[in-house]
């Protein structure tokens, strides 16, 4: 029974292991950031590209959920140069201005998720539960 | 000066007449008058009216007759009939006869036969502009397709030539007119692909490369439908155009780009030593196998899957089977099975149209629609779930798939390369994966090998990956250092390389991460001794495993000798004079 119990807070201990880096603007970051921080993980926000790289630079994340469209940078051409130095990290593409020829142009960059804002944020947790999963499971 | 309007009446009531003549002299219009048919005629001839007033009733020549007499002649001069009253049905027989108006001879006020003049000569005005105008555009429309450098025809819903111009009859030599078209123009039997055109018969244009029996050429066709004023598609044109030297060019252009690219992969797989692929890196034997599976993977355009521990750089050879196939114009899209929530994989992988659910308010065009007519690369295929396995397998044998919230089933032309770290003939053991699934992406196998087993590379990699660093910013590569990345297992492979370099660079020493070595150092030491083949003395064996030892234990304390003695249970002299013996020097 203690067994059982203990594992369990172990999963939830390692259901926290999430490092979550989110780049978008002042407001919409900060709600993505609370949202995410109530499932558990450990969030920072930013809300430029610059910002971001240095971050990236410093911190191994698990997760980067990252606008494309922010005033400060190509956020589309920066996805490679991200998957390039940080390895296997996640990257979900947002944006609130989708066509054709932007998903085309992201969906070649290899982001596990192309996610169009007004997004529920039940797709989001949908991800990062999926992912935190997938990471006990590589951690057991 | 204004033209006047000449105006001629013919009565034989004189005072109506002149009463009539009067008032529209005042209104600025030049009169004539004639009392009887015959002079009103020769007046007609001579001065050629803009406008008649006839009345039905005369002796000599009836009304009638003169108004058949104009209408024959001129129908575009406008013949007003005036009539007694209560004789409706010689109006109704002027009318027939082409009389654009009637008044009754009772006319009370002579304002509504200035009204109805006024009007018949504002539409006999609309009128001849009309047709001047009309004409003017079929003498220009004419001008243009006779001059016209191509060839343009028309014809019927049944094939047969209604309409040449002059450039296609002298190219053919005969005005075909009334011929079948397909035999005429370009020697073809039965149907040709124009003919099969139903889309042109339903209202639209088409447009199409054609390439004539008769004299050998290509000719860009556009055939549009010729709509009659019911709205109906009796007719069709077509316009040709001679594209035969474009088209050759274009060919040629082809074949030669076909030629050099075979060229090219011969080339490159003639050359024995080459140690680079595209972005992979590597000279070892297991590696020029690797390269030699790239290209025979990219000269077909069967379904690959990749086995290959984490970081060994799968997504960079399906970079490069892509690179080098006749894809490679056209999309690559990354797709990891394996972060994807079940929930919401099919989206993903299909899209969904606007309005598909509550939020959806543009497009998602997923995997499939990105990749139509490219490449889908599926890293971590073993990941996917089953029933997804199931509709993926339907698109791969071609019978598509349809995105969320639509009734339209989407047929993409796409090539699969899949990869793994997974054993998947032990997943469909498992029923984790379907049989049917697993036959369809094992076509074409490429087994990357870890870095553990090409270890000679591991030089060429450092020297690689520093390179892209500035040269002035990366600390000097010690011997040791050197000997530390070569003689290290890489669990993580190239990736776990790539990024050990990353922190040599930033960090300015050497650490290696992911790897708890005190649990497996003495198998792994002795597994990787060959007694047999290895010129090697007891002591060197032992040497190398205590230099092992000591360095790993030292990496993991960060270099504190004293928790390093304490934890080796070891005097720290003795851990200074081993340091010294093995060279460990931070």
């Amino acid at each position: 029974m203690n067994n059982t119990v203990s594992y369990e807070v172990q999963v939830q201990e390692k259901l926290k292991l999430l490092k979550v880096l989110i780049v978008d603007d002042e407001q919409m970051g900060n709600v993505i950031g609370k949202a995410v921080e109530q499932l558990g993980h450990k969030v920072a926000v930013v809300k430029c590209y610059k910002e971001a790289l240095q971050k990236i630079a410093e911190t191994k994340f698990d997760l980067i959920l990252w606008d494309i469209n922010l005033s400060n940078g190509n956020g589309i051409d920066l996805i490679p140069e991200i998957r390039g130095s940080a390895g296997d990290v996640n990257i979900v593409a947002m944006t609130g201005d989708s066509n054709r020829e932007i998903e085309e142009r992201v969906r070649v960059q290899g982001v596990i998720y192309y996610m169009i804002k007004p997004f529920e944020l039940d797709e989001l947790n949908s991800i990062i539960n999926h992912l935190a999963r997938r990471k006990i499971k590589l951690c057991s | 000066m204004k033209k006047q309007t000449k105006l001629l009446c013919i009565d034989d009531d004189r005072s109506l007449l002149e009463m009539i003549g009067k008032f529209f002299e005042r209104l600025d219009y030049n009169v004539f008058t004639a009392g009887d048919g015959e002079e009103g005629l020769e007046i007609f001839h001579a001065k050629k009216p803009d406008i008649v007033l006839v009345d039905l009733k005369m002796p000599k020549m009836s009304g009638f007759e003169v108004l058949e007499t104009i209408t024959k002649e001129l129908t575009d001069t406008p013949v007003l009939v005036i009539s007694g009253e209560g004789e409706m049905a010689d109006v109704i027989q002027a009318l027939r006869l082409g009389a654009w108006n009637y008044q009754t001879k009772l006319i009370e006020n002579l304002t509504f036969i200035q009204h109805a003049v006024e009007q018949a000569l504002e539409k006999a005005r609309l009128i001849k502009e009309n047709k001047a105008y009309q004409k003017g555009l079929e003498k220009k429309l004419y001008t243009i397709i006779e001059n016209f450098d191509g060839f343009i025809f028309t014809c019927d819903s049944q094939c047969r030539i209604t309409y040449m111009n002059p450039a296609l009859v002298s190219h053919l030599g005969q005005n075909a007119t009334g011929e079948n078209c397909p035999k005429t123009i370009f020697n073809i039997e039965t149907t040709c692909p124009l003919c099969m055109d139903e889309i042109t018969m339903q209202g639209q244009s088409t447009r199409q490369e054609i390439q004539s029996l008769r004299d050998g050429r290509w000719y860009y066709a556009i055939q549009s439908p010729i709509i009659d004023h019911n709205g109906q598609v009796k007719e069709r044109q077509i316009i040709l155009h001679d594209i035969t030297d474009r088209k050759k060019t274009i060919l040629d252009l082809q074949e030669r780009e076909e030629y050099l690219r075979k060229e090219n992969i011969r080339l490159r797989a003639s050359l024995s030593d080459h140690y680079r692929f595209g972005d992979i890196i590597g000279k070892s034997k297991p590696m020029q196998e690797v390269y030699e599976t790239i290209i025979n993977a990219a000269a077909s355009d069967a379904g690959v899957i990749i086995y290959g521990e984490t970081g060994t750089g799968k997504e960079l050879v399906a970079k490069a089977i892509h690179e080098n196939s006749d894809r490679k114009n056209k999309k690559l899209v990354y797709v990891n099975c394996s972060a994807i929530p079940e929930n919401l994989i099919e989206s993903e992988f299909f899209g969904y149209m606007k309005g598909a659910f509550t939020g959806a308010d543009k497009d998602k065009h997923g995997f499939l629609d990105i990749a139509d007519s490219g490449t889908l690369f599926l890293d971590e295929i073993g990941e996917i779930p089953l029933n997804m396995q199931v509709k993926l397998l339907r698109v791969i044998e071609g019978s598509g798939y349809t995105p969320v919230g639509s009734t339209e089933v989407k047929i993409p032309d796409i090539r699969i390369i899949a990869a793994t770290n997974r054993d998947l003939k032990d997943l469909a053991r498992q029923g984790l994966m379907r049989q049917d699934f697993l036959y369809r992406i094992h076509i074409i196998p490429i087994h990357l090998p870890p870095l553990q087993e090409r270890k000679e590379d591991i030089p060429l990699l450092v020297d690689h990956f520093l390179g892209q660093y500035d040269q002035e910013k990366i600390p000097p590569v010690t011997p040791r250092i050197t000997k530390a990345l070569q003689n290290y297992d890489w669990p993580g492979n190239v990736r776990e390389l790539q990024n050990t370099i990353h922190r040599f660079i930033t960090l300015k020493k050497l650490d290696f991460l992911g790897i708890d070595f005190a649990d497996t150092v003495e198998e792994e030491e002795l597994d990787g001794i060959n007694f047999e083949q290895e010129e090697i003395t007891f002591t060197e064996i032992v040497d190398r495993y205590e230099k092992k030892v000591l360095a790993k234990t030292l990496e993991k304390y960060n270099w504190h000798k004293t928790k390093v003695a304490a934890a080796l249970k070891i005097d720290r002299k003795t851990l200074f004079n081993k340091m010294k013996k093995y060279n460990l020097v931070s």
